[in-house]
């Protein structure tokens, strides 16, 4: 180190108060007889004030950088959290409205609305040079279901649309056991004539509802659903399914 | 974000003379003055940039002057911080040499009662070149001359900021920075001279 640095150094530990009091008198001394030194002193502490300054500056741009920070994070999240309660409110609506949808459908699903609003009365249709005075139709279409059964147990050799017609009286006198017998005879797989039993597996579903066996009605009314082949596939529908399936757990799987 | 507490003027004043700046002093002038006054600077010809330029300016000014005692409060803290911004705000116009004819016929009628701070915006231009050297002294020997002299970090606390190996360099560094600056300022002494006005705001 030179003189010259030394002399800038012990100007420095002066101006820092770094010095003992003998050296910052020798320093003074010094000081009163050099112009040049009077003059670098001068500029070191208007450095330092400058340091000083800009200390102050930086301190200042610092926090409103800060600031600014802040208030960007702020509106961020102003973005952010209207959206997501949007977000929620409508969510919320919805559980809503498919909590009092599914209430509603538990409450009011019962067999006898089921059966009310989807029972549709059979329709006898008499085939080409077949005779128009056949008891059992006849007495069918006047809706006389005693005489119907009457008639089939007369009968010495029922078919099978006679066995339906029968199955038909018996569930409209709430005589579902009868009903369930003969219609179950119609869908037997061992049964080699197997008309009529389409028909036989639609009532039978409608009986087992009339007689609250709704688990047995849901097996049925599914394998209609399932079968795009079956007669009456088209009246078995997604709405009918899914009221048999609470209708199913209402009455515990009976 | 942390709370900023609300200042009456008597305190403010009384905080920004302690030794130590407070961060929380400085956002309560933001917070309250920064609207009304960037305002000001955005209706007449100043940008957005401008506005926080000027408003920045204000602050530091106005702090060092309290710090000096050359705030007598004569004036509200208001009124004070819109004289001095009007007055910067004017003098940056001048000196971009744009000031327009509307806005000399402002300030000759502007309120007599208003405080003439152009005093304490006098010296500005000399400032920021000042401000601009300690900028070229690169950011190690910024980062030591503010820790040292504006923070008044001990150098053991210093020393991890610069990542030097031993307290020994890092004085001989501190030295450098000092002595790199004093150069600057000894080889322009008019600029020097100007410099020691505004920070002495004339007296």
């Amino acid at each position: 180190m030179d003189r010259n640095e030394e002399i800038t150094e012990k100007l420095i530990q002066y101006l820092d108060g770094e010095l003992s009091d003998n050296e910052r008198k020798a320093v003074e001394e010094l000081l009163s007889a050099d112009e040049a030194m009077q003059k670098e002193l001068h500029n070191l502490q208007l450095a330092q004030e400058a340091v000083r300054a800009y200390g102050l500056k930086s301190q200042v741009a610092s926090v409103r950088k800060q600031m600014l920070q802040a208030e960007a994070e702020a509106v961020s999240k102003s973005k952010v959290y209207p959206f997501a309660l949007h977000l929620m409110k409508y969510a919320a609506i919805l559980m809503f409205a498919l909590l009092s949808v599914t209430i509603f459908m538990y409450a009011s699903t019962s067999s006898a609305r089921l059966y009310k609003e989807n029972y549709q009365p059979y329709k006898v249709s008499v085939a080409r040079g077949e005779n128009p005075n056949n008891a059992i139709v006849n007495d069918f279409n006047t809706a006389n279901y005693s005489q119907v059964i009457a008639d089939f147990k007369a009968t010495s050799s029922p078919n099978n649309r006679d066995y339906l017609l029968a199955a038909q009286a018996y569930q409209q006198t709430h005589k579902y056991g009868d009903a369930i017998t003969l219609y179950n005879r119609l869908i037997n797989p061992g049964n080699p004539d197997n008309s009529f039993r389409d028909d036989a597996e639609y009532y039978l579903g409608f009986t087992y509802l009339e007689n609250h066996q709704s688990a047995k009605a849901k097996s049925i009314f599914e394998k209609i659903y399932t079968n795009p082949d079956h007669l009456y596939h088209d009246k078995v529908t997604f709405w009918m399914m899914l009221r048999l399936k609470i209708l199913a757990i209402k009455d515990h799987g009976k | 974000m942390s709370k900023v507490i609300g200042y009456s003027d008597e305190e403010l004043i009384k905080t920004l003379k302690k030794d130590r700046v407070s961060d929380l002093a400085i956002k309560h002038l933001y917070k309250n003055y920064y609207g009304g006054l960037s305002s000001y600077v955005r209706n007449n010809q100043g940008s957005e940039q401008d506005a926080e330029d000027i408003f920045q300016e204000v602050i530091v000014n106005f702090i060092d002057v309290v710090k000096r005692d050359k705030f007598k409060g004569e004036s509200s803290i208001k009124t004070f911080l819109y004289s001095l911004c009007r007055f910067t705000w004017l003098n940056e116009l001048k000196r971009r040499n744009r000031v327009l004819h509307r806005e000399e016929k402002y300030e000759a009628a502007r309120d007599l009662e208003e405080t003439d701070v152009s005093y304490l915006v006098a010296g500005r231009e000399s400032k920021n070149i000042v401000m601009t050297m300690i900028d070229k002294l690169g950011d190690v020997c910024r980062k030591i001359l503010v820790a040292f002299y504006y923070e008044d970090l001990p150098m053991k606390d210093i020393l991890p900021l610069v990542e030097f190996q031993n307290e020994q360099v890092l004085r001989n560094k501190k030295y450098k920075c000092l002595k790199s600056l004093e150069q600057m300022l000894d080889s322009n002494p008019e600029l020097a001279r100007q410099f020691k006005n505004a920070l002495t705001y004339g007296s």
